[in-house]
């Protein structure tokens, strides 16, 4: 049984004590709002010598990853955290990481990006990492935040699957939440989590050469295995999600549903929005509104499957995007569409762009959000997506 | 600088770490720097490789000429991979994790991979104070896409990015002075390398390695394709870059700077800029400007520098050199107290074993019979062993040799200038054959295979002192100068 302690303390320091409890050897990260207070709590775990690792104090995100590609490589434990600007500057070596298979855990506090400035939560910032290989992963709330990062190391380091694991965590919106979480014991973290084991570390014992040069006639070959390692990590994310069901009773699926079944219109959140999108489907449906909630939790690989199942049977889809794909609309709606186009009997996708920058949406905004995509479901839009609450 | 360029070739290991096969251009100096970068280093290194000419030619999937573990990422980041390797490596020993043994993480790039777009790395993770060691293949262009500029092109240099035209030299702002800024660092060890020194380049990597913290070469290499000049003038280009004062070899170490090779003249850049093609459009008035900026820079770092102590300085003076047969049968003076005195320098340590016997030939001018038996008693080691370092040496002689010692280099550089026939005429002179000494033991004549000092060919060196470009001719009037 479950060994575990109710506490009440901010999500960013959570996530700091899921890295000290699966003991990770090296953290190099570089500051940045609304990530600071994962690795501030995380430097201070190390001075405080409750957490034998080292902290590097990196001159940059770029570097930041770097080292954590060569300390992967010599198969330490390796924990990174980012968000915006620092992770498009590390956008280079995120596809390094994944390629070379390299088990690295990376907490993303998501923050807008420049310009203007802006330090807060969205999804611009993952939505332009999205095709680097990572499994990444969205979370609701603390809860689900110390759950995936424990999750997290598990996936990244399985031996059938030695991927960087990317936890997305809205900036601000959840990462500053002060909020009850049930932390594990360590004995519980040490019977979930196992050492880490890297296969193929760089070692003079056992030489081995990584990173080459690959000219056209292997190329091919070489991401063609890549794709098949990151396919084939979805029954293996599944199964830890299994195990961590028996463990800890919390279940997480790759795709969740929120009171769909039998609905005609759904709303499709990402993120901790989803718990916004709940409290305002109760109220709807309590008064005799058709509507229910799908909510995408593994963002890569894209669970086609899941997805397919959650939406069928719906006759609209209004998906809610916090990023902008510029000149095309919401990039999950444009996801939605292409994973639903094989269906016989899809959804209509209507698409919405909202929450930029920090902007909240309240329950009263899903409320009118549902309101204007059935009125788009069924009259049109002059526009292939419109942003709401925008004022012009 | 050493002038251990006889044994050298010999106490270098046989092994090739980089493995031949790879796709380097004829006559690539980045190749040679890295093959013989990897014989030092050894086995229990982590190699990081920068994107450019050396891990492109080395890894071509599904081959690799490295057998070392090696890992590329970025053009970029290599000084970043490198304090995560390193640190990784440290967090786990201390939790008992990862390879037993003492594992040196050695970061490698180009000169744009360095100085340019990886300069932050670098100087972040020399500030941060890993233990690594960065070495950084200077051949002053990005050569890998094709010859573009860096910010360690030399002045007046044409390159694909910065070409010479009707109205540009090519690079017009100076070299940037990478291992300066490093020494701003305040690492413990910094140096600059050319494998045209080769015995030079690998004893500073020697130190370096021995350095827990950051340590920081660069080093000089030739690139014809880039530079323009003929393939087989690659170590002939290196020497000259470093007489000339272009590249000057020197250490910084814990900030005090010390010049490998202190040269009181300095060759003209004229000689340097004329063989490569990068700088065919200079004009006459340029390469005054070059020389006059190299002649400030050099007196510059001069002022800055102590100059290496020769190891032959630090040795005792000569304590008697034998002048007759007679002399050595009656017994030389004070051979066990000169022998114990050496003995106790070097702390009775067997692996000193050939700088004890030099600074004995240094006393003797030769290797005594006895003087090797209180060796081998002094050094609790077998006289068979002192025998056969003595003996594999060209430089040790067990015989008695003359007051002024003759060598006469037989290396393919000066092979090629005529060194055989200066050999003969010297032979015809002095009347004795390559291993003989005059009986008035005024002279011995000895033939080595290389003084390291092939720009200078054809080469005769006496009592340690470069005679170059000598001819039969000269040869009557250098002998009588020595008495
Ligand atoms: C971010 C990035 N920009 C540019 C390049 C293209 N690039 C690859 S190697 C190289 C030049 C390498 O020059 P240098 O570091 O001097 O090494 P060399 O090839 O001369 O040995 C360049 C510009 C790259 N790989 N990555
Ligand atoms: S271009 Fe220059 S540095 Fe590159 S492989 Fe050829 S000779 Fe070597
Ligand atoms: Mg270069």
């Amino acid at each position: 049984m479950a060994e575990e302690t109710r506490v009440g303390t901010e999500v960013s320091l959570a996530v700091g004590e899921i890295v000290r409890m699966v003991n990770t050897d090296v953290i190099a990260a570089y500051p940045i709002t609304p990530q600071t207070h994962i690795v501030e709590h995380l430097a201070e775990l190390v001075a405080d010598g409750k957490l034998d690792a080292d902290f590097i104090t990196i001159e940059s995100e770029h570097s930041a990853l770097s080292a954590c590609l060569g300390s992967a490589a010599v198969g330490a434990r390796t924990f990174t955290a980012t968000a915006g600007q620092g992770l498009e500057l590390m956008h280079e070596v995120l596809f390094v990481a994944s390629a070379m298979r390299l088990p690295i855990v990376m907490a993303v506090a998501n923050r807008a990006l420049s310009s203007p400035l802006n330090v807060w939560g969205d999804h611009s910032d993952v939505m332009a990492a999205r095709d680097a290989g990572w499994i990444q992963i969205f979370t609701e709330n603390g809860q689900e935040v110390v759950d995936t990062m424990l999750c997290a190391f598990r996936m990244a380091e399985d031996r059938r699957v030695l991927l960087p694991v990317m936890v997305n965590i809205d900036g601000f919106h959840l990462s500053h939440m002060i909020e009850p979480m049930f932390l594990p014991s360590q004995k519980e973290v040490d019977a979930f989590v196992p050492p880490n084991h890297y296969p193929f570390p760089l070692d003079p014992n056992k030489p081995v050469a990584m990173g080459d040069f690959a000219p056209p006639i292997i190329y091919t070959e070489a991401k063609w295995s890549q794709e098949i390692n990151i396919e084939h990590s979805a029954p293996v994310i599944r199964e830890i999600w299994g195990e961590f069901a028996t463990q800890f009773g919390r279940t997480y699926r790759p795709v969740e549903s929120y009171r769909a079944e039998g609905a005609k219109t759904l709303l499709l959140t990402m993120g901790s929005f989803s718990e916004t999108a709940m409290t305002a489907v109760d109220k709807m449906r309590a008064a005799g509104i058709d509507i229910g909630l799908i909510r995408i939790r593994l963002w890569r690989p894209f669970p086609f499957a899941e997805f397919r199942e959650a939406a069928k049977g719906a006759d609209t889809l209004i998906v809610l995007d916090r990023a902008i794909s510029f000149g095309v609309g919401g990039p999950v709606a444009a996801e939605a569409r292409s994973a639903l186009y094989p269906m016989e009997k899809r959804p209509r996708v209507v698409s919405f762009v909202g929450g930029l920058g920090g902007r909240d949406i309240t329950v009263a905004g899903f409320e009118e959000i549902v309101k204007r995509g059935k009125e788009i479901a069924a009259h049109g839009s002059p526009r292939e997506f419109e942003i709401f609450g925008v004022r012009e | 600088m050493d002038k251990q360029s006889v044994f050298i070739p010999k106490l270098i290991s046989r092994k090739e770490p980089f493995a031949p096969g790879h796709r380097a251009c004829i006559g690539c100096g980045e190749a040679l720097a890295v093959r013989q970068l990897c014989k030092e280093l050894g086995d229990n290194v982590i190699v990081v490789n920068a994107t450019g000419c050396m891990e492109i030619i080395a890894s071509q999937l599904p081959n690799t000429s490295w057998t070392v573990p090696w890992m590329h990422t970025l053009f970029e980041n290599t000084a970043a991979v490198a304090s995560g390797a390193s640190a990784g490596l440290r967090a786990m020993k201390r939790k008992g994790k990862g390879p037993s043994q003492y594992v040196k993480v050695v970061g490698m790039g180009g000169d744009g991979a360095t100085s340019d777009i990886g300069f932050g790395a670098l100087s972040g993770a020399l500030q941060r104070g890993h233990d690594f060691l960065y070495i950084c293949l200077d051949n002053e262009a990005y050569m890998n896409t094709g010859i573009q500029q860096s910010s360690a092109t030399p002045f007046g240099a044409s390159t694909t990015t910065g070409p010479a035209g009707e109205k540009s030299l090519g690079q017009v702002s100076w070299k940037k002075n990478l291992p300066a800024i490093v020494a701003a660092h305040d690492v413990p060890y910094v140096a600059t390398a050319c494998p045209s020194y080769f015995h030079d380049m690998l004893s500073k990597v020697r130190k370096a390695m021995a350095v827990r913290g950051p340590a920081y070469i660069q080093v000089l290499s030739v690139c014809p394709t880039g530079w323009r000049c003929a393939t087989n003038q690659t170590i002939r280009l290196g020497r000259l870059a470093v007489e000339s004062g272009m590249f000057p070899l020197y250490e910084v170490v814990n900030g005090e700077y010390t010049l490998s090779l202190d040269l009181p003249t300095l060759r003209p850049v004229r000689e340097y800029l004329k063989a490569q093609g990068r700088f065919r459009h200079l004009p006459d008035h340029e390469i005054d400007y070059i020389q006059t900026r190299v002649d400030k820079e050099y007196a510059k770092l001069r002022k800055l520098s102590r100059v290496a102590k020769a190891p032959a300085a630090a040795r005792p003076a000569v304590t008697h050199v034998p002048e007759s047969q007679g002399e050595i049968a009656a017994g030389l003076p004070a051979l066990q107290e000169t022998v114990d005195g050496i003995l106790a320098r070097y702390r009775n340590d067997p692996a000193l074993l050939i700088s004890i016997l030099q600074d004995i030939q240094a006393a003797y001018n030769y290797l005594p019979k006895e003087s090797m038996e209180r060796v081998g008693s002094g050094l609790n080691i077998p006289l068979s062993q002192v025998y056969s370092v003595a003996t594999f040496f060209k430089a040790f002689s067990l015989k008695p040799r003359g007051r002024n010692l003759i060598h006469v280099c037989l290396g393919t550089a000066c092979h090629v200038h005529g060194a055989a026939r200066l050999r003969d005429k010297i032979q015809r002179a002095l009347n004795i054959e390559p291993g003989g000494t005059t009986p008035d033991f005024r002279f011995t004549l000895e033939t080595v295979n290389c003084v390291g000092a092939c720009a200078l060919g054809p080469v005769v060196m006496i009592n340690g002192k470069y005679h170059g470009q000598m001819t039969a001719q000269k040869v009557d009037a250098l002998l009588k100068s020595y008495t």
